[in-house]
This record gives structure tokens, C-alpha cells and sequence, in this order.
């Protein structure tokens, strides 16, 4: 039996112990979950020392320059294990610290950048009717165009949260506001019927790619 | 001024006389203690002959209770706030609502301390400012206020801050002694020594406590300050050597003759423990309540025993008239159970346990007494001596009593007063007392090192002392009641021996910190509970004992002696009787007694803050805030409250108000529809797997092809075809394997189209790379499964068609490193630039980590303009592709291919290869009927089943 | 020490950000140092990550806890993959086999199962939840989905119109939505830049 047959075998028999979830929670189903976190957790420990610990880090300190440069990367990724210790997690936080740092540096400059000055400048472009060209194409990129121009600046007026007290004490929202936001409610609400879709075809894909490996399988091994 | 009580009439005659000036009973000569006789020991039965019969119903029942509550009482000290005073809680059963209008004000305002001022001739009820303000006019008062300030100005000093150097020096001794004895919180014991010296006891731990609770500097200084006037208009004062040395000591500090001020005597209230800023302002209106003032003395808060409590009023007459013919009772009863009794505290006077309350005791009647001898004594003057401004010259190992001789318990008091004619013997006295110890220090030449507060270590009350010093100074020097006044006795001790600055030769500021720091350390825990200056909660408060201490306590002499000044209205003053509130007049305040009256009325409850108090602006503590507590001590008992509450303004909380009330209505949950049970729902759940499953598995099973595909692609798709063309041959081009293995199946269906068009069509040479470490072992998986590394497919081989870099950490930190430096980031990076790469591939299944390659390659186009042309092509899952659109319909992703749908007509314009998605799109459309249906029809069913529900639950109601 | 991790977070985002505006050669490189330490970094706390599950799985095991046995085999699947990983790396058949037998299998298996729990869920919502955006969200989904529902007579009449309709409303709210998420971190990002927010434990 070769290494395929058995990888598909155990394959076969875990995905059957993960649909018997859905006849409720039971030993089989957490078998195979705690077995593939166990294993999932080995081999991303491999991927990580063979991927990029080894080349990384380790592989480059044959040369003096080199050492310098990663000396640093070197004590702060050592500094990392304190934190398996609650007595001198502390030692971890500054490793921590240039993670943290430079992700949000990274992610700062890539909403600023990359979403935020880019989608403004679509939902501005919309309404350039000069590249749309002539005829009812203008009449429906210039619906489309408001369309969602709307749904953004909707959308995000249902996240403006500002809001006053009224003369009897309560808390509300500026009516003109609050009907804004209540059509930007629909629009997320379309949004999120649309994922949702997108989500139940990817699951059912995969539903249908698992039945169809075991189908497939037994097809094969049975010899039907 | 202590004043026999007659007990057949009720009015209090001069401790001198042996028989009622009003209606020549007999006052019982044989159980007072005469001046210069050593008190003993008496029991209280001995006395009960002389109490009326309602006050010795009244003890007997105090005695019952105590002696019911006597084990409790010793291990609980502070129980009970609100329960009446040990002493009068027997007279509490008796007494009427009446009986507290009985009580003079004065009494139960005036602290401890205040005890010894109450020989003042009585004046006529007055607020508590014209109280003291007489106290600087009354002729003489000032006798009485000298005296009184001594003794006040130790109490203030033992108890609150620092007035000044000679106050301290003064005080520092007994202080020194006491502070040993400190130590014991509530002593029980009956010892006639303990008992005399009870009252210093408790004036030290009265003081200690105040330090750390109640700083009430003003308040201390103004009495001295009175009593430094009226010394110096009556000029009184100066015929006592020790009214004047002691005088002295004070002119310098306090020059100015702001006695007048109310808050003089506020401090006895702290004494007493007693909270007397409620109290004084209640007495002030009353005048009848004059005599309040002495509940306060033993420790019992104004708030807490209001003067409306009947028994207080009783007890108060009862230990007078203890006080006027009982030397030194024994103390029978043993019942500390009431602690925060308005007289309990007098029990102290024969305990060393208690510490205000004792003091208080013992300064009403010991210490008027041994005033009595001010006059004569040359004691006095070594204390006035000690008190200039000399911090305490007694060596640290002589004893503070040492020179005393045996009889000068009480006996050196009537010399005192023989001395100053116009000086009343109680003020000395309690200074004299005070000073019995300065008067060796200033024999001693090292005066200046030893501290005035030195308990015992310089001064071991050995045989001499139990001659030299009487016998109820006895215990304050052999062991501290207050456990925390060592701790602080012992920082004055250093405080004192440093006397560098001569403006501050006791270094107040210092003492008061370290004081408050040594009584908070070890006993802080007494002190929250032992305060005393706060009557209630004292463990150390008053039991039943020291209720019966009271009676056992010496009759003062002073209160006798202060007839001279005007026998009527000491009679008013101090006829205090029980039964008839009425008896007190406010007439019959004596004008010093007036001007010791506790201030504390006027003053606020709340304790004010250091910040809060006036600076001192005269005298050694001139400069100094918060020295000298401004605001009733007795409230100390109740900490001041702290607000926890966030510091916002009314716009901010509004604005929090507002942002919580909109989380609240977006989290708020809906109200459930009660679900009928858990197993349809389960059955409903296992019917719809089965369906799916048999469904699907028909589908799949018979490998259905019946549903056609549309050749029309969608416009992202179009784009995507377009930049496949236009893609060089051989050309690297970078695949990002973006995705999970629970959507390996899909991802392989949807990017295999595209994936198998490239090779077909450009043959490039592809890297991978995988974003989360799992996807690295996805792409050979990828590969085999689209064909292109199988030999009957395309035939791709890793290393020279494709290569694997594997996985790329760091989330957007890594994308960004990638970007700028790929081999840098990745060193089995084939190419050094990643303009390098012809087109980007990003195979992904969540918009968020596809967003993050999309900002990061539009930023990088955006500052490297050879990188504009290069695509970026996407192949998302149906999950991530609605949220990608928007970076497709703005430029930043040149193609999109979303989900199963768009695969699978892109398949088929690749001439249907690799066929994963035309093979999955029959079930997928099954699929799709199936789950439309369900939804539509379940949502149906489930829509009219909670409309059904809830019209049932609003018909039921 | 606090002061320092603050300092080194604050300083390290402050290079990469400034790099994004002045985009500097010595900037740069700096900048590339820092990313390039992030993703050693990042790398590394993905063993931490992976000890601390061993070790709670462990103290699970050891105190006897509920689920010990599952831990045990946890931990033992983990070692045995992890060591054979190491031996013979992620490339090799055998660690490939495992990925194709248990990881995709189980990890795909649980994402499948979610098509039935989404259809349960979305029967369920109506009795749950009545409200407009209830009844739009799941018009929406159903009308999408019978949009992209292939029939054996070909798509259903109107598909591309309703996409159109539909793709049009949903690509303004998911740009709004983007709009949204990008604001949200450009203010979380500049919060920990500036050390307001300091979740690396420099509280």
C-alpha cells in the first residue's frame, strides 16, 4: 500500500470523524481535531526552522559582518523564550516591541497608502464620465458610479457613532445622521448577504471537494 | 477644678470642702484624695454609699453589662461605636431623653484635655467661641488657662502636632513616659498605679493617633495662644515659677493673644478621642450641655453619641462625683466591652489601657488635683523651664520623675496653687504633671539630646518614680497603652534629639511625618480602630472597667479650688446633675473652662486634608501646614472618603453616556424566542447534513455534467485573461499562496484555470510562496492536483520550472521586506528585485491578508515607477472575493477570479483544463438549489413560527 | 526597562513609517533591517507560540485533567512531527503525506461542515431576528446565490442583472467597509506608534 493510498486512507477516515459532528460533539471528532493541531503545530514548527530560522538567521553568522547585523534579531529572538516564563516574561517585550512597532508602522502606512487615498480616489473616479465612453454606458457608469459613492460614504456614516442628548435626557443621534445611517445599515447589510453567499459557496466547495475525495477514493479503492 | 458633687443634693461644692455648701451634707472627705496624699487604690463599693441611689443603679447595671460583655470586650475593643459609654451605660438605662440636655456642652464637648480646664469659674453658656474668647478676658482664667495650656498644649502636642518647642519640651517628657505604656492598647488592669497614670496613657495614644488622623494645628495653637495672652494681660501666670517658665516658653511662639479663637480647644476633643466637632457645635447651642464636653474626653465621638443620649448626662455626674471623693478607685469592674462609651474613657484613668479616655479621666480629676499644687511646687517651674524652647534637657537616662518626691503624686499640686494665688491649680497641674519630668531634664545638661517624648529609657519609673511621680502618671510612664505611641514616641525621640534648626528645635515637620509613618506602620491597624480621637471605634475604648476606673478615679483637686474664682459659678458649672438638666446653666461655665471649651463645634466634620489646614503663622511652627490638625480629631474615626470616581468632565461623561447607550442598543440581545427544545433543532440540523450529503454525494457519485456553463466571463475575469497574454514567455512570475488547507479544495479548483493558461501559454518560471506555514506544503499539492508538475501535464519540475521558497513570516512586515528586498527576505528568492517578476499571482481566501499585498504592491508601484506595470492578478475564494472587488474596480488588482462560478467559465474559455471546477459545478449547483431552498423555506417556516410565538407570549401577556 | 520596549516600539515604527514618505536610501535600509528583524521575530514566536501549547497540553496531562488524552495526543502528534520534520524537512514525501492525510483532510472537513451549519444558521434567523436588516441580509444571500445557482438549463434569466444590481451595492458598502477597516488601523497603528497603546506589554 503505497504512501498515497494510506495519506488518502487517513484522510478518508478523518473526514468522516469530523462530519460526525454534525450528529453532535463526540470522541472521534475531538480525535481528529486534537490530531490535526498536533500535527499542524509540528509541521509549522519545521516550516519555521527550516523556512526561516535556518536561512535566516543561523545560516548567515558565518561571516563577522553578518553576525553583527543579526546579532541583534539574534538576542531579541532568544529574549522571545523568557516569555515562556511569567518571572522574566518581561525580558520578551522588547522583541515584542520591534514586532509590534514595525507592524503598525507597516500597517499605518499600507491603510494610508494602499486603501484608504486609493478607494477615495476610485469612488471619485466613478463619476469621470470621460472614460466611460458615450451613450448608456454614461447613464450607467453614472448610476453605478453613485450607487457606490453612496454605499461607501453610507456605510461609513453608519459608523459615526456622535451622537447628543435630547431635551428629555436620552441619548440619540442626530435624526439627519441617524437616517443616513439607517441606509448604511442596507448597504452593509447587502454587503454581507453578498459574503455570506461568498462564504456558504466556499464552504460548499469544500464540502463537495471532501465528498468527493471520499467518493473518489472508495470509488478507487473498491474498484467500482 | 475638680468639684465634689454633694450626693444628696447633687451640686458640686469645692474639692476642699468636707461638707455641701448648699445643704451641709457631708461630701465623703474620706474617699477623696487629699493634696499630697498618694491615691490608692479603692473599691467602688466603697463609694457607692456615696452615690445617689439612681447613679448607683446605674453602675450597678453598667457593672452587670460590663461584666457580661468583659470577654468580648477585651478581645473586641471597638465594636461598638453607637452604644453609650461604658460609665454611663448603666446611667443610659435610667436617664431619660432629657438627660442629655443634663450634660453640659462644655463637658461633653471638651476633650480629655479639657478636663483640666473645667476648674475655670463657670460661665454662662456661650458659644465656643465666646468660650475661649473669655478665656483670654476671665481674670481668672488665666490662672486655670496656664495650667490648662499646659496641659492642653502637651495634649496637643502628645496628641496632634507640634505647637511649639516648649510645648513639646514640656510635654515630651510625660510623653516619653507615656509613650512606653502606649503600647497596651486597652489595658484592663486594675492597678491603682495604672490607673493613676491612665490618663497619660491615653493622652499619648490620643496624640498619636491624632497625628496620623486628625492634624488639627490651629486649633492646638489657638488655645495656647489664649492662654499665652491671658498670662500675659493677668500676668498671672508669671507668680508660678512654673506657669511662668512654662509661660515663656509659649511667648515666644505664640505672642499674639489669638486664644480667643474657638479652636483653642479643639484639640481636647481629640484627646478624648471624641469626635467633638459635631458635639461642640451642639453644645454651643446648649448651654445646659456644657459639661458634654467631658464625655468627649473619654473618647467618645460627638457624632456617634449625640448629646441627646440620656445616659451620658448621668455619667458624667456619676464620675464626678467619683472624681470629687474617690482617690483612685479600684476597678472592679473589668468590662471593655464599650470602648466607644462617652465616659467609658474615664476608665482609662486607672487603665493604662485606654489611652484619650484615660487621659481625659485623669486630667479631669487627677490632674486638676496635683493643680492644686502648681502654686507650691517647684516642678512646675522646671517644666516651664524645660518648656522654653529647650527641647527636653533631661538627660535620656534620668528618669522623668525622679526628683519627684513620693509626694508629689498629688501633694507638689497644692503647692502650686498655694503659689499662684490667681492661678488655677488645674491647668498647672496637668502642666505640672507634665512637667514633672522637665523638671529633671532641665537639671540635666543634656537636656537638648534627650527627647522630651523618651518613654522609659530615660527615665525607668523605678521605686523613685512611684514617689516622685503619682501614682496615676505611674502607668503612662511604665507602659505605653497605645501600642502605636511608641512607634511615634520613639520618632519624637529623634525628632527632638535633633534640634539643628532653633526655629523648629523639635523639628515638628519631621516628627509629624515620621510619627504618622511609625503609627501607621506597626499600628495602624489600632489606630484605624484606636483612634482616640475617634471615641467609637477605639479597641482600646472604654470598657466597663475602666467605667469603673472612672469611679475610682481622685477627685481633683483643682476642681475645688477653682471656687475662689467664683464659687457660683463653679457650683453651676459643675452641678451636674443628672436628673435635672437644668442644674447647668451657661452662666456656669468658669471663663477659663469657657476658653478651653473645645472649638471643634464650629469646625467642620470632615477632616480637612494637609492642604486643607491653615499654615501656622506665629510661633516655632510658624510656616508649618497641617501641623496642628484644624479639624475635629474625634471625626478621624470616619476616614475621609476618597472619590473613586473618574475624574470627567459633565462633557465627557456625557459623551461616554452617549457612546455606551449606542453599544448598548448595537449589543444589546434581541430578546430570544424561547425555543421550544434542543432536540428539534438538533434532528433539524442532522436532516439538513444528510440531505446535504446525500445530495451531494449523488451528485458526485454519478459524475453529473448536465448543467452547462456559461462561456461569458465576468469583466475581472476578462482582465485577468488579458494579462495572461500579455505576459512574457519564461518570464518569472511570483504565485503568493494566500490561503488555508480548509480551502485547498476550492483554491486549486478556482486558481487551476488560470495557473494551467500561464504555463500553457508563457511557460514561466513560477515561485512560491506561501503565507502561512502550512501553505508551503499546499503547493506541490497545488501543483499535482492542477497537473502542472505531472509528468502527463504540464510537466513542471521544481527547482528549474518552479520553486517552492516556502513561507514567508511577519504578516505585513514580511510582505513589505519581500517587496523591497525578496532575496533579502526570502534568500532562496530566485530574483533580487521583485520588479523582477512579471506578474504577481495572489492566490488567497481571506480579503484581509489579500489586502495587505494589495496595499503594500501599490505602494511600491507607487514609488517605483518600473513597478506600474506590473499586475497583480487575483484568485480569491467565493468568501473573499466581494471584498476584493473594490480593489479590482480601482486598478490596484488588474484580475480578479472569484469562487467556483468564475472558475469554472474561465476553465472552460482555457478549454476546460484543469477540469477540478467543471467537476465540482453540477454539485455545486445541487448544492446551491439545495441550500436556496432550505433557507427560503425555513426562513418561511421559521418567520411565521416566531411571529406565531410571539403573538402567543403577548396573548398569554 | 518599560521605558525602554516603549521607546524601541515607538522608534522602530516611527523608521517604517517615515520611510513610507521619505523614502530614503539610508531610511530604507534601516527600514529593511527592522522587517527583516519582524519576521526572524515573528518566526520565532511561532515556536514560543507552539511551546506554550505543549506545555499547557502537558500540565493538562500531568494534573489529569478532562481532556488529558487529547492532549496526550496532541503533544504526541506534535513531537512526532515536528522531530521527523526536523530530520527530514517540510519537502519530504513524508511530511507531505501528513499535510494530504491529516491536515488538509480535517482542516477542509471542518470548513465543509460549515455549508450545513450555514444553511441551519439561516433558517434559524428569521425566528431569532426580525428586523429589516435580518430580512435584507438573507434576501440578499438567497437572491445572490440563485444569481450564481448553475441550473441544467443554463443560468437563470437576469443573472448578470441582478450581479449588476447586487455587485453594484455591495461594492459600495464593501468599500465603505474597507474605508472603515483602514481608518480603524490607521488609528490603532498611529495609538501604538505613539505608545498610547502598547500591547508588546510596555503597559
Amino acid at each position: 500500500m503505497s504512501m498515497e493510498i494510506l495519506s488518502a486512507l487517513a484522510g478518508l477516515i478523518l473526514t468522516l470523524m469530523i462530519f460526525s459532528y454534525l450528529i453532535g460533539d463526540n470522541p472521534l471528532f475531538r480525535i481528529a481535531v486534537y490530531l490535526f493541531i498536533g500535527v499542524s503545530s509540528g509541521y509549522a514548527a519545521t516550516v519555521v526552522w527550516h523556512y526561516v530560522l535556518v536561512p535566516k538567521l543561523f545560516s548567515q553568522l558565518g561571516t563577522i559582518n553578518q553576525l553583527v547585523l543579526l546579532i541583534i534579531p539574534l538576542i531579541l529572538s532568544f529574549s522571545l523564550l523568557a516569555k515562556l516564563s511569567p518571572r522574566i516574561s518581561w525580558v520578551g517585550n522588547f522583541a515584542m516591541a520591534v514586532l509590534v512597532g514595525v507592524g503598525a508602522a507597516v500597517a499605518v502606512g499600507g491603510a494610508l497608502i494602499g486603501t484608504l487615498l486609493p478607494q477615495a480616489q476610485a469612488a471619485m473616479d466613478a463619476f469621470d464620465l470621460g472614460s466611460a465612453g458615450g451613450g448608456s454606458s454614461v447613464f450607467l457608469r453614472l448610476v453605478e458610479g453613485t450607487v457606490m459613492f453612496l454605499g461607501t460614504v453610507l456605510t461609513l456614516a453608519s459608523f459615526h457613532f456622535s451622537a447628543g442628548r435630547a431635551p428629555d435626557g436620552t441619548v440619540k443621534r442626530n435624526p439627519v445622521f441617524e437616517s443616513i445611517a439607517s441606509v448604511g445599515r442596507i448597504f452593509i447589510a447587502i454587503t454581507f448577504g453578498v459574503l455570506f453567499a461568498g462564504v456558504y459557496m466556499a464552504a460548499l466547495t469544500a464540502m463537495i471537494e471532501r465528498l468527493s475525495s471520499i467518493i473518489n477514493f472508495t470509488r478507487q479503492f473498491i474498484g467500482l | 477644678m475638680a468639684d465634689i458633687r454633694c450626693p444628696s443634693c447633687g451640686k458640686n461644692n469645692p474639692d476642699f470642702l468636707t461638707v455641701c455648701q448648699f445643704c451641709q451634707t457631708p461630701l465623703t472627705p474620706e474617699s477623696t484624695l487629699q493634696i499630697g496624699e498618694k491615691p490608692t487604690k479603692k473599691n467602688t463599693g466603697e463609694l457607692e454609699n456615696i452615690l445617689p441611689d439612681w447613679l448607683r443603679d446605674a453602675r450597678q447595671q453598667s457593672r452587670d453589662l460590663a461584666e457580661e460583655d468583659a470577654v468580648q470586650a477585651a478581645s473586641m475593643p471597638k465594636t461598638q461605636k453607637e452604644e453609650p459609654p461604658d460609665l454611663l451605660a448603666g446611667l443610659a438605662f435610667q436617664s431619660t431623653g432629657g438627660d442629655e440636655d443634663q450634660i453640659p456642652d462644655w463637658l461633653s464637648s471638651i476633650n480629655p484635655a479639657t478636663q483640666e480646664k473645667p476648674s475655670a469659674p463657670a460661665i454662662p453658656a456661650a458659644p465656643e467661641s465666646d468660650f475661649f474668647a473669655r478665656f483670654n478676658k476671665a481674670e481668672s482664667a488665666p490662672k486655670s488657662e496656664p495650667v490648662q495650656n499646659d496641659g492642653t498644649s502637651f495634649m496637643g502636642q502628645g496628641t496632634d502636632q507640634p505647637q511649639d518647642a516648649a510645648e513639646r519640651d514640656e510635654l515630651s517628657e510625660w510623653l516619653t513616659q507615656t509613650s512606653e505604656q502606649l503600647i497596651e492598647p486597652s489595658s484592663l488592669e486594675s492597678d491603682a498605679s495604672q490607673i493613676e497614670s491612665g490618663w497619660g496613657l491615653n493622652i499619648e495614644e490620643s496624640s498619636t493617633p491624632e497625628k496620623e488622623s486628625v492634624p488639627k494645628p490651629e486649633e492646638d495653637l489657638s488655645w495656647l495662644r489664649n492662654l499665652e495672652a491671658t498670662s500675659k494681660q493677668t500676668g498671672e501666670l508669671s507668680t508660678p515659677k512654673q506657669d511662668e517658665d512654662w509661660q515663656s516658653g509659649f511667648d515666644s511662639p505664640f505672642s499674639s493673644p489669638q486664644s480667643s479663637e474657638p479652636e483653642d480647644l479643639s484639640w481636647l476633643n481629640n484627646l478624648g478621642r471624641a469626635s467633638a466637632p459635631e458635639q461642640p457645635a451642639q453644645q454651643s447651642a446648649q448651654s445646659q450641655n456644657d459639661l458634654d464636653w467631658l464625655n468627649n474626653l473619654g473618647g467618645t465621638p460627638a457624632t456617634e453619641q449625640p448629646a441627646s443620649r440620656p445616659s451620658q448626662p448621668a455619667e458624667d455626674l456619676g464620675w464626678l462625683n467619683d472624681l470629687g471623693t474617690v482617690p483612685a478607685m479600684e476597678q472592679p469592674v473589668q468590662k471593655p466591652t464599650q470602648p466607644q462609651e462617652d465616659l467609658s474613657w474615664l476608665n482609662a484613668f486607672g487603665e493604662t489601657s485606654e489611652p484619650a479616655q484615660a487621659a481625659s479621666t485623669e486630667l479631669s480629676s487627677d490632674h486638676l488635683s496635683w493643680l492644686n499644687r502648681l502654686g507650691g511646687t517647684s516642678e512646675p517651674s522646671q517644666t516651664f523651664d524645660f518648656a522654653q524652647d529647650q527641647p527636653l534637657e533631661r538627660p535620656p537616662g534620668a528618669p522623668a520623675f525622679e526628683k519627684a518626691s513620693p509626694q508629689d503624686d498629688l501633694g507638689w499640686l497644692n503647692e502650686l496653687q498655694g503659689t499662684s494665688e490667681s492661678l488655677p491649680a488645674e491647668p498647672v497641674a496637668d502642666f505640672s504633671i507634665e512637667q514633672d519630668k522637665p523638671k529633671d531634664v532641665v537639671e540635666s545638661t543634656n537636656a537638648q539630646h534627650v527627647s522630651p517624648f523618651n518613654p522609659r529609657g530615660t527615665a525607668p519609673l523605678s521605686a523613685e518614680e512611684g514617689t516622685s511621680i503619682p501614682e496615676w502618671l505611674r502607668n503612662a510612664t511604665e507602659g505605653p497603652s497605645m501600642p502605636m505611641g511608641n512607634n511615634a514616641l520613639d520618632q519624637f525621640r529623634e525628632d527632638f534629639h535633633i534640634p539643628t534648626a532653633p526655629e523648629e528645635p523639635f523639628s515638628w515637620k519631621s516628627f509629624i511625618l515620621e510619627a504618622r509613618q511609625a503609627d501607621e506602620e506597626p499600628v495602624q491597624p489600632q489606630s484605624a480602630s484606636v483612634n482616640p480621637f475617634t471615641p467609637s471605634n477605639d479597641p482600646s475604648a472604654i470598657s466597663n472597667q475602666d467605667v469603673e476606673s472612672l469611679f475610682s478615679m481622685d477627685m481633683p483637686d483643682w476642681l475645688s479650688r477653682t471656687e475662689p474664682v467664683s464659687d457660683e459659678s463653679i457650683t453651676q458649672e459643675t452641678a451636674i446633675n443628672a436628673e435635672e438638666g437644668d442644674a447647668l446653666s451657661p452662666a456656669d461655665l468658669p471663663s477659663w473652662v469657657q476658653a478651653m471649651r473645645p472649638v471643634e463645634a464650629i469646625i467642620s466634620e470632615s477632616a480637612p486634608g494637609i492642604e486643607d489646614q491653615p499654615t501656622e503663622r506665629q510661633g516655632p511652627l510658624a510656616g508649618f501646614r497641617g501641623v496642628i490638625p484644624a479639624a475635629p480629631i474625634g471625626s478621624s474615626r470616619r476616614p475621609r472618603a476618597v472619590s473613586l470616581t473618574l475624574q470627567a468632565s459633565s462633557e465627557q461623561q456625557s459623551s461616554a453616556a452617549i457612546l455606551e447607550q449606542l453599544l448598548a442598543s448595537e449589543t444589546s440581545p434581541r430578546a430570544l424566542v424561547s425555543s421550544p427544545s434542543v432536540m428539534p433543532q438538533q434532528m433539524l440540523r442532522r436532516a439538513i447534513a444528510v440531505l446535504v450529503w446525500v445530495v451531494l454525494g449523488i451528485m458526485i457519485y454519478t459524475r453529473s455534467q448536465m448543467m452547462p456553463v456559461s462561456p461569458l466571463l465576468p469583466s475581472d475575469a476578462r482582465d485577468v485573461t488579458n494579462v495572461v497574454m500579455n505576459i512574457s514567455d519564461n518570464a518569472p512570475v511570483l504565485v503568493i499562496l494566500d490561503y488555508e488547507p480548509a480551502l485547498a479544495g476550492e483554491m486549486e479548483a478556482v486558481s487551476g484555470p488560470l495557473l494551467d493558461q500561464l504555463v500553457v501559454l508563457r511557460h514561466p518560471h513560477m515561485s512560491f510562496l506561501a503565507t502561512s506555514p502550512n501553505g508551503t506544503a499546499l503547493v506541490e499539492r497545488l501543483l499535482v492536483n492542477t497537473n502542472i508538475n505531472q509528468p502527463d501535464g504540464q510537466g513542471y519540475i521544481a527547482g528549474q520550472n518552479y520553486i517552492n521558497m516556502g513561507y514567508l513570516p511577519g504578516g505585513e512586515s514580511g510582505v513589505l521586506a519581500f517587496i523591497e528586498a525578496p532575496q533579502t527576505a526570502i534568500p532562496s528568492s530566485p530574483v533580487l528585485g521583485f520588479s523582477e517578476y512579471a506578474a504577481i499571482i495572489l492566490l488567497t481566501d481571506h480579503a484581509d491578508s489579500a489586502r495587505v499585498w494589495v496595499e503594500q504592491l501599490h505602494i511600491l508601484k507607487q514609488a517605483d515607477s518600473t513597478l506600474a506595470s506590473q499586475p497583480l492578478l487575483a484568485v480569491s475564494s467565493a468568501q473573499a472575493g466581494p471584498m476584493l472587488q473594490p480593489y479590482a474596480a480601482s486598478g490596484q488588482i488588474s484580475g480578479l477570479i472569484s469562487g467556483l462560478s468564475d472558475a469554472v467559465r474561465y476553465e472552460l474559455v482555457n478549454n476546460s483544463r484543469p477540469g477540478i471546477a467543471r467537476s465540482y459545478w453540477d454539485a455545486f449547483g445541487v448544492g446551491l438549489m439545495l441550500a436556496i431552498t432550505l433557507i427560503v423555506l425555513g426562513g418561511l417556516w421559521s418567520l411565521f413560527a416566531g411571529i406565531r410565538s410571539r403573538r402567543a407570549e403577548v396573548a398569554e401577556g | 526597562m518599560r521605558v525602554f520596549a516603549i521607546a524601541l516600539a515607538i522608534a522602530s515604527g516611527l523608521i517604517v513609517v517615515v520611510g513610507y514618505f521619505y523614502p530614503v536610501e539610508p531610511l530604507l535600509q534601516l527600514r529593511l533591517q527592522l522587517t527583516n528583524w519582524a519576521m526572524i521575530l515573528a518566526g520565532m514566536t511561532v515556536l514560543v507560540g507552539i511551546y506554550n501549547l505543549v506545555a499547557v497540553h502537558m500540565e493538562k496531562i500531568r494534573t489529569r485533567q478532562k481532556d488529558a488524552i487529547y492532549g496526550g495526543l496532541l503533544v504526541l502528534s506534535l513531537i512526532i512531527t515536528f522531530g521527523m520534520g526536523l530530520v527530514l524537512g517540510p519537502d519530504h514525501t513524508f511530511m507531505r503525506a501528513m499535510v494530504d492525510a491529516i491536515i488538509v483532510p480535517v482542516e477542509a472537513s471542518l470548513m465543509a461542515i460549515l455549508a450545513v451549519t450555514l444553511i441551519y444558521a439561516s433558517i434559524r434567523l428569521l425566528r431569532r431576528r426580525v428586523d429589516a436588516m435580518s430580512v435584507v441580509f438573507l434576501v440578499v444571500a438567497v437572491i445572490f446565490l440563485v444569481a450564481m445557482m448553475p441550473t441544467p438549463f443554463g443560468p437563470i434569466p437576469g443573472d448578470q442583472l441582478i450581479l449588476q444590481f447586487t455587485g453594484m451595492f455591495s461594492r459600495g458598502g464593501a468599500r465603505g467597509l474597507l474605508i472603515g477597516v483602514a481608518l480603524g488601523t490607521l488609528l490603532t497603528g498611529l495609538r501604538v506608534i505613539f505608545g498610547v497603546d502598547r500591547p508588546y506589554g510596555g503597559n
